[in-house]
């Protein structure tokens, strides 16, 4: 809320410290509100998600929520288990700080809008985290004040690379039946090699009220691609479905094909090279792959069970050590192991 | 000469002849019936046996793309993992204590509430208590937790209001491990105590009222007449519904459970069917989760065996 924060003197809080300082002082002037909220509810744990962020990856190339917890360091050029960054420890125990001093909503994990909104109603909070989507939801039903979005500071990590979604292109590949022999085998592949040609992409996509041109090279129009998912897929491409790539917070909708969906994360990776570095996409073999998601699943268990209990004060942070060393016992260090492996293998 | 055994054997098959033809007769007779039995029949087979086959991808390495027929084989991997992980066990230990909480506490409370229900006298007060009391039974387990959730919060919540009033703390009840039992036997009996104690009304009313007249003129107080008339009078209806009730040791209400826990109280509330969303819907370890199923299918049928044998020996009837 921009007028509660103008009043206490911290219009625009630029990192942690100054947000810190801002809900001290809306605490002492609201004794009865806990400044900062969220809706755990609908959105998982979100306030530890937006730090994960900086520290972990998908091995798909999206930021972690509540699996994947690998990172990479471009520096080493190795992958590391993100909950090992000091940094990432410091994120929680600001968080488990905040609860405790009653700045955090002390029932945030359970927050719906409807109840969250209620909240801000009554002066019971005053900054949220939420994505920018949501803000419009709070603010229609708050027509007296000012929602203004900050970004979401960070306590280090590699959030330059992975505070992205989709700025990868996709590991995703065809299957072939392995009946296919002989003349259909070379048929299919033909065709398969069509789809993947910037021919049946011209073919697929030039027309003049989505796409453009200009110094002889083909754009595509916000206008066109705006004016309606289903407008766009019944008129010209009644048998696609639909995929969307992004630059910063503008989500440009295309239609897709396998050929499209490859296409427009190349042109998403395109778009954001300058303004987020990118993460080796790693080929894990079937094997690996299930290991992995064997790994993974009892991990996000125990990581989503236990990193709450450490903000809501159930948990020390003193215990944080044997947190990790538990983390490794599930499979964390396997996990990385597996993902060095491969990336050594492809890539060094 | 034909000898003893031939003119047995005709004879034997001339009767089964007879028997076959009489049989007929008798389906032919009651086709209208049989034809009600076909849809229930049908349904079982359907939904309850064929998929049965698909108890087969616990032995396999399943792959949606090559489906349960032509999926490499493994053997017993997945049930190895199974038994070896000790999140499995942590889940099945939390269902079966869900359950016998939720059965110990459930099962008597629907007879309590009925005996009070026949106390009272006929009238608008009895109605109106009746129907608020079986009311929660219709609404949805979605909107019944939602409820509980807004009647617990720390900050709005009755239930906190009502401790800060009395002087206490308020309890951050939805995220309290140690909470998550009680409030989800708490939430059984407020949806299901009301609508199970009708059948028991309904034993209650078959009683013969001069037995209470007799108890009466002996001096029996209402206590008594409870004891020595109601009681004896639902007590084959009591057994009946004690033996249907025994699997529910190892059953738990999966949706009330996803919509009550939260990843912080997964110590106590996470079940086997949470655990099995999870993994298999979740993250698609369709062959694990099932070897996993047969796991805790086959304990569980060792279970109500046990339970059902049980009570055999001590009573007079049993399941089966």
């Amino acid at each position: 809320m921009k007028a509660e924060f103008e009043a206490v003197g911290s219009p625009e809080p630029k990192n942690w410290d100054d947000i810190y300082d801002a809900l001290k002082k809306l605490k002492a002037k609201y004794p009865d509100s806990t400044p900062l909220g969220g809706r755990g509810k609908e959105l998982g744990q979100n306030f530890r998600q937006f730090f994960e962020q900086s520290f972990t990856s998908g091995k798909s190339g999206q930021p972690a929520f509540n699996d994947q917890v690998v990172a990479f360091d471009p520096d080493k050029k190795e992958w590391y288990y993100g909950p090992t960054a000091p940094g990432f420890k410091d994120s929680i125990a600001f968080l488990a700080k905040l609860y405790k001093e009653k700045l955090l909503d002390n029932e945030y994990l359970t927050m719906d809008m409807n109840a969250l909104q209620a909240k801000i109603k009554d002066k019971k909070v005053f900054m949220i985290d939420d994505y920018v989507g949501g803000l419009s939801g709070i603010g229609d039903l708050n027509p007296g004040g000012v929602l203004v979005p900050l970004p979401m500071p960070t306590f280090g990590g590699n959030a330059q690379i992975l505070g992205y979604t989709g700025s990868h292109v996709g590991d995703r590949g065809t299957v072939l039946s392995g009946s296919l022999k002989g003349d259909k085998l070379d048929r299919v592949l033909q065709m398969l090699n069509y789809m993947y040609s910037d021919e049946f992409y011209d073919h697929l996509y030039w027309n003049p009220e989505v796409t453009g041109e200009k110094d002889g090279k083909k754009y595509y129009t916000n206008e066109g691609m705006y004016s309606g998912d289903a407008a766009v897929k019944d008129k010209y491409l009644p048998w696609s479905i639909m995929g969307g790539f992004q630059v910063d917070n503008e989500t440009t909708t295309k239609a897709g094909t396998p050929y499209a969906d490859y296409k427009l994360n190349v042109l998403t990776a395109e778009a954001n090279k300058d303004k987020y570095l990118q993460q080796p996409i790693l080929p894990f073999d079937t094997e690996q792959s299930k290991r992995l998601s064997e790994i993974q699943t009892t991990l996000t268990d125990y990581w989503n069970q236990t990193i709450d209990q450490f903000i809501v004060g159930k948990k020390s942070m003193d215990d944080w050590d044997g947190f990790i060393s538990d983390l490794n016992g599930k499979g964390a260090e396997e996990e990385v192991a597996i993902y060095n492996e491969v990336y050594k293998k492809f890539f060094q | 000469m034909a000898s003893t055994t031939d003119v047995e054997l005709t004879l034997a098959s001339g009767g089964r002849g007879r028997g076959r033809s009489a049989a007929w007769k008798k389906i032919k007779r009651s086709r209208f019936l049989y034809l009600l039995l076909l849809a229930p029949v049908l349904w079982y087979v359907v939904f309850a046996y064929l998929p049965m086959v698909g108890v087969l991808i616990a032995f396999q390495d399943f792959s949606l793309y090559k489906g349960v027929f032509h999926s490499d084989w493994t053997g017993f991997d997945h049930f190895k993992r199974a038994l070896t992980d000790a999140g499995f066990w942590a889940v099945f230990r939390n269902t079966i204590i869900l359950g016998t909480v939720t059965f110990v506490f459930g099962f008597p409370a629907p007879i309590l509430l009925a005996l009070l229900f026949n106390e009272l006298r006929d009238g608008l007060f009895k109605k109106a208590v009746q129907t608020i009391s079986y009311l929660p039974y219709f609404v949805s387990v979605v909107a019944i937790v939602n409820i509980a959730m807004i009647m617990l919060s720390p900050s709005t919540g009755v239930v906190n209001g009502f401790l800060k009033l009395i002087g206490l703390h308020e309890i951050y009840f939805i995220i309290e491990p140690g909470w998550f039992r009680p409030l989800y036997v708490l939430i059984n009996l407020w949806v299901g105590t009301g609508w199970t104690s009708i059948i028991y009304l309904a034993a209650m009313s078959s009683i013969d009222t001069q037995l209470y007249d007799a108890a009466k003129v002996d001096g029996a107080s209402r206590l008594r007449q409870i004891r020595h008339v109601t009681l004896p009078g639902i007590a084959p209806t009591i057994t009946i519904l004690l033996l249907i009730s025994l699997p529910s040791i190892v059953a738990t209400n999966f949706e009330m459970v996803l919509l009550l826990q939260q990843p912080i109280t997964y110590s106590t509330s996470d079940v086997v069917g949470t655990y099995i969303y999870r993994h298999g819907i979740l993250n698609s370890e369709f062959d694990y989760t099932t070897a996993a199923t047969v796991i805790f299918s086959i304990i569980s049928l060792a279970i109500i065996f046990a339970s059902n044998r049980i009570a055999r020996k001590f009573g007079e009837t049993s399941l089966w």
